[in-house]
């Protein structure tokens, strides 16, 4: 049965996008069958870092929360992403991408009525089903509103992304908290954006006394993602570069559960 | 202790300065030496020359020749003669140190009435001589030759050069490399010192300044890298201390209380409490 991971920050331009997108990649080029749904509503983002054009899909997850499509409709196949550089992706591996409406009229409707957990674990459970995934990656919207809330509710793997800064303790400490109330069976924390200069690992263990959570990564502030302007997937455009490496370690920590 | 490879490049280096040196000395004082034997070994057969010219005036006008045998043979005695042999008028040898008999090359041999003459030859199967010719009563009555044996001197030549540039280069080498290794080691020495300090900063070990404390008070320019190491590690270190104590106020603070009632907001409504009920059935039927 295919783990549901949920991929969430309590502020808004933390980084959910870029690691989700990144760990979705390297899980589906170590062989997984990997879905990644873009349930962050409010700033549907993560195709446009699989280069899919936004006349190149006409349904996402707001059509199927709307009840407008099934959900394996609203299913993308990003494959083709993996061959970019030319790395053979394995067989049976499989990467596919539900994204969110960038139609403001979609966005406020959802916004205003918000959905139900039945309709979203039961979409995502058939998905899932439909194109026999391994994982099933979540990007949740910012804050605990009731999408995030529901999000946690039906993941098997919560993975909060933070910065170092003062903006995102306490909210991060509030989601930490809360989740924990839902009993979700594992709990990572991701911190994103750190100043190279400072010592990562330190940094990693002061989060993890702070949150009394396991750290999966802490990942540099980097140039190179600045540079590639949500151009790609940076894994895929970079395979050897340190934070590859690091984003490489924290799918191996999500594949081991 | 391990030779430094800075001690095995000097000492290498001096060695093929040092063979170079011995070599050129030697060629050069063999050449002087040379010279001043021939001039030796000459005038010593002329003078041996023109005795015997002198002492053989009447027994070879006696035409006596078999006196004069005695006296050649003690001559050929004397150290670096080969041979002595005396000519008459017509060109006879009259008596002679050859055993057994006159080589062909000698015998065209000739004189100069006025003066004794030195020329080279060399005879084979006995070697290269410079033989001496002296007129005998301006050559009236023949002519008196000497062979100084080159060879010998060749030898004296060799021997003394071998000898003493052997010596000198051994006596070289030895003070040169006793040189550079005491001049290695004030290098070397402290250059592993601080190699140590480097390695100990980048272990992360704490910098402690008393171990270039010596080698900064230096007056040299290894004294100036000591100093400019020390302080570059001073500064290293402290923006080391600097980068964690950013980190240490990254210390993340949060406030409890606040908190408890954000979390208390959310988790106390009844939409959290269905949604806590839902996760539970979730679970209980993935189980
Ligand atoms: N490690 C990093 N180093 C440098 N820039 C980064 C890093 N991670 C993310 N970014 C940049 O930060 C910006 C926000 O990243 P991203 O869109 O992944 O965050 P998000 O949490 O999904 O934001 P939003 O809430 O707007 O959807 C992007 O421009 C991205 O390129
Ligand atoms: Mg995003």
């Amino acid at each position: 049965m295919a783990k549901i991971v949920s991929i969430h920050s309590f502020h808004g331009g933390t980084g959910k996008s870029n690691t989700a997108a990144n760990l979705a990649a390297l899980m589906a080029l170590a062989g997984k069958r990997v879905g990644i749904v873009d349930a962050d509503v409010q700033s549907p983002d993560i195709h446009v870092l699989f280069n899919l054009e936004e006349d190149e899909f006409d349904k996402s997850i707001t059509d199927y929360l709307c009840g407008k499509c099934a959900i394996e409709e609203a299913a993308y196949d990003c494959s083709r992403a993996l061959q970019l550089d030319g790395e053979a992706a394995v067989a049976s591996a499989g990467l596919y991408l539900v994204p969110s409406s960038i139609r403001a009229g979609d966005i406020a409707r959802v916004l205003c009525e918000g959905y139900d957990v039945n309709l979203l674990s039961d979409g995502l459970r058939h998905l899932a089903r439909c194109q026999n995934l391994d994982y099933l990656l979540v990007v949740t919207p910012p804050g605990l509103s009731g999408e995030t809330l529901v999000s946690i509710t039906i993941s098997d793997v919560l993975v909060v992304i933070l910065r170092p800064d003062r903006q995102d303790y306490q909210g991060t400490a509030v989601t930490v908290d809360v989740a924990r109330k839902l009993e979700v069976p594992r709990l990572l924390v991701v911190v994103n954006k750190v100043l190279p200069r400072y010592d990562l690992k330190a940094v990693g263990q002061a989060v993890a006394r702070t949150y009394d959570a396991e750290v999966a990564g802490v990942l540099p502030l980097s140039e190179d993602v600045i540079g590639l302007a949500s151009g790609g997937i940076f894994a895929l455009r970079y395979p050897d570069h340190p934070l590859t490496q690091r984003y490489r370690d924290i799918a191996a920590k999500l594949m081991a559960v | 202790m391990r030779m430094p490879k800075l001690l095995q490049k000097v000492l290498a280096g001096v060695l093929v300065l040092f063979v170079a040196v011995v070599v050129t000395t030697s060629v050069i004082s063999g050449w002087n030496l040379d010279r001043l034997l021939r001039e030796q070994y000459d005038s010593k057969g002329a003078a041996l020359a023109n005795d015997i010219a002198a002492a053989s005036v009447e027994t070879l006008l006696n035409r006596d020749a078999s006196t004069l045998q005695s006296a050649l043979d003690q001559s050929a005695e004397i150290q670096g003669v080969s041979y002595v042999f005396i000519v008459d008028d017509r060109g006879q040898i009259v008596a002679h140190t050859f055993v057994p008999s006159v080589p062909e090359a000698v015998r065209s041999l000739s004189g100069n009435r006025a003066t004794t003459t030195i020329r080279d030859v060399h005879v084979d199967g006995l070697g290269d001589f410079a033989d001496i010719a002296a007129p005998i009563l301006g050559g009236e009555a023949g002519y008196v030759h000497v062979g100084m044996d080159r060879a010998i001197m060749a030898n004296q030549i060799k021997s003394a050069i071998a000898g003493t540039s052997l010596a000198i280069l051994v006596v070289m080498i030895a003070l040169a490399a006793a040189g550079a290794m005491v001049v290695i080691r004030t290098v070397t020495r402290p250059i592993l010192r601080l190699t140590d300090v480097a390695q100990s900063l980048e272990r992360g070990d704490p910098y402690r300044p008393e171990a270039l404390a010596g080698l900064s008070k230096q007056k040299d320019e290894l004294g100036q890298l000591a100093r400019v190491f020390g302080d570059m590690a001073a500064q290293v270190k402290a923006r080391e201390t600097r980068l964690k104590q950013q980190v240490e106020e990254l210390r993340i603070e949060i406030d409890q209380t606040k908190k408890a009632k954000q979390v208390a907001e959310i988790t106390e409504s009844d939409y959290f409490k269905s949604l806590r009920q839902k996760a539970k059935e979730m679970r209980t039927v993935r189980e």
